[in-house]
């Protein structure tokens, strides 16, 4: 089967919060997966609007980290669910204490502080599995998103499920969609 | 088998599965935006499946796509306080409201504006996981004028009443969930046989018993929630003759940002 290409969303570094949320949510409309990289050296800013986007599409986001990472950096692969960090990706950022609830909602407590009190958060993330190391991160993160189009939505939907709905009503919306796998299938 | 099936028009379809009635928004080209005539033929089609002995509980739908994006914007134009509490859409909300069969909204994509209130007046609501809450009117200048500032209330709290009412926020299904909008959440694709099979349940019931258990659910909706709607209807007359509506209208159909006044 051929590899579908991803919906790629290249950041620029200086671009605000607005123009950001934007993009991006022209991005999340695109089914399966979408790959966020480019320049994630930028301090975190006013991302109300961009953190609730990426917490709550139905696409998969996938980030490609190189170089500089900065707290606006830091925040997208914690919202990322996959997460690939170039050899050569650094540190830079400051602040990471306005990451303290999104860590806890992505991490969950104890990864939370490890990561955010580790003098460098990227190796502490790979340390707990939430990113990989590459030489070529977006190369890896491109062959990823090709893997992961044909299940991430149905992925992104039943995380969601399983984050907001109560528990037994979670297990009831999987067995609505594995019912209506089943009729597909026969 | 019914037969309501002739009464069924280019903008509002009925079908009867088992004992239940599923009656569907076909106006897909403008996202179910509720028309004049839209809002008749649902209401009619609406007051023969209460009249119907072999309807015991109606499934109300517009596919799986989209809800209804709201009253057309030329339902809401033109009109002064004196014509607003007569016109055939107050009318017709009402109507759909008061019918006595249990009724189950099945949501997917928008649901907003006289939409939303559309779907709040019923007894319960599937929602798809594209489904999308909203009382957006407050954006054009006016209010909601079918139940949009007291139906969010009894099942979410006077916060999420006042939040829909004043900033025009939209909810998506889990929010939605998560704050008693919607009863159930399910896949798009689920969506049809969910609801059907949540209103087969309920025509499985004694009609006469699930008739009256809505009745009794409806009492607090009697005289403090009709004195309430009709404060609703009043205000929203006088402000869809205002300046600032005309403007919120104008600029709407401009795609610009309204420039109100307060007059």
């Amino acid at each position: 089967m051929g590899e579908a290409a991803p919906n790629v969303i290249e950041i620029d570094g200086a671009a605000e919060d607005a123009a950001l949320t934007a993009a991006l949510r022209k991005g999340a409309r695109a089914a399966g997966c979408v790959l966020i990289a480019g320049d994630l050296s930028a301090g975190l800013g006013a991302p109300d609007g961009w953190i609730a986007l990426l917490s709550d599409m139905s696409a998969l986001p996938i980030v490609a980290a190189a170089g500089s990472v900065g707290t606006r950096g830091l925040a997208l692969i914690l919202l990322a669910d996959v997460a690939v960090i170039g050899a050569d990706a650094a540190w830079v950022g400051a602040d990471v204490a306005a990451l303290a609830e999104l860590a806890v909602l992505r991490l969950g407590a104890l990864n939370a502080r490890r990561v955010l009190l580790a003098a460098d958060p990227l190796s502490e993330l790979c340390a707990i599995g939430h990113a990989t190391r590459a030489d070529a991160p977006l190369d890896t993160a491109r062959s990823r998103a090709a893997a992961l189009a044909p299940t991430g939505q149905r992925l992104r939907q039943g995380w969601r499920a399983a984050r907001d709905l109560p528990a037994g009503e979670a297990l009831t919306y999987a067995g609505w969609f594995n019912s209506i796998s089943t009729k597909e299938a026969s | 088998m019914s037969s309501i099936h002739s009464h069924s028009g280019n903008l509002v379809r009925f079908d009867q599965r088992g004992a239940v009635g599923v009656v569907t928004l076909c106006r897909l080209d403008a996202r179910n935006a509720l028309s004049v005539p839209m809002l008749e033929q649902l209401a009619r089609i609406m007051a023969l499946c209460d009249a119907a002995r072999d309807v015991r509980c109606i499934v109300l739908t517009g596919g799986d796509t989209v809800f209804s994006a709201g009253a057309d914007i030329d339902v809401l134009s033109g009109h002064t306080a004196a014509t607003y509490p007569d016109s055939v859409n107050r009318r017709a909300f009402d109507a759909i409201r008061a019918i006595r069969t249990p009724v189950v909204a099945a949501v997917a994509g928008y649901c907003l504006g006289g939409g939303c209130e559309i779907a709040l007046g019923c007894d319960l609501i599937v929602a798809s996981d594209t489904a999308q809450f909203s009382q957006p009117e407050i954006n054009l200048g006016f209010i909601p004028g079918a139940g949009g500032t007291q139906l969010w209330a009894p099942r979410a709290g006077q916060g999420a009443q006042a939040r829909a009412a004043l900033t025009g926020d939209m909810l998506d299904a889990f929010a939605a969930r998560r704050a008693g909008i919607a009863d159930i959440v399910v896949p798009t694709a689920a969506l049809a046989a969910a609801s059907l099979e949540l209103a087969q349940q309920i025509a499985a019931k004694a009609p006469l018993a699930t008739r009256a258990a809505k009745a009794a659910m409806r009492a607090p909706w009697g005289a403090p929630l009709n004195a309430a709607l009709e404060q609703e209807v009043a205000l929203m007359s006088g402000l869809l003759a205002s300046a600032d509506a005309g403007e919120g209208i104008a600029a709407f159909l401009e795609k610009r940002k309204p420039r109100f006044e307060g007059r």
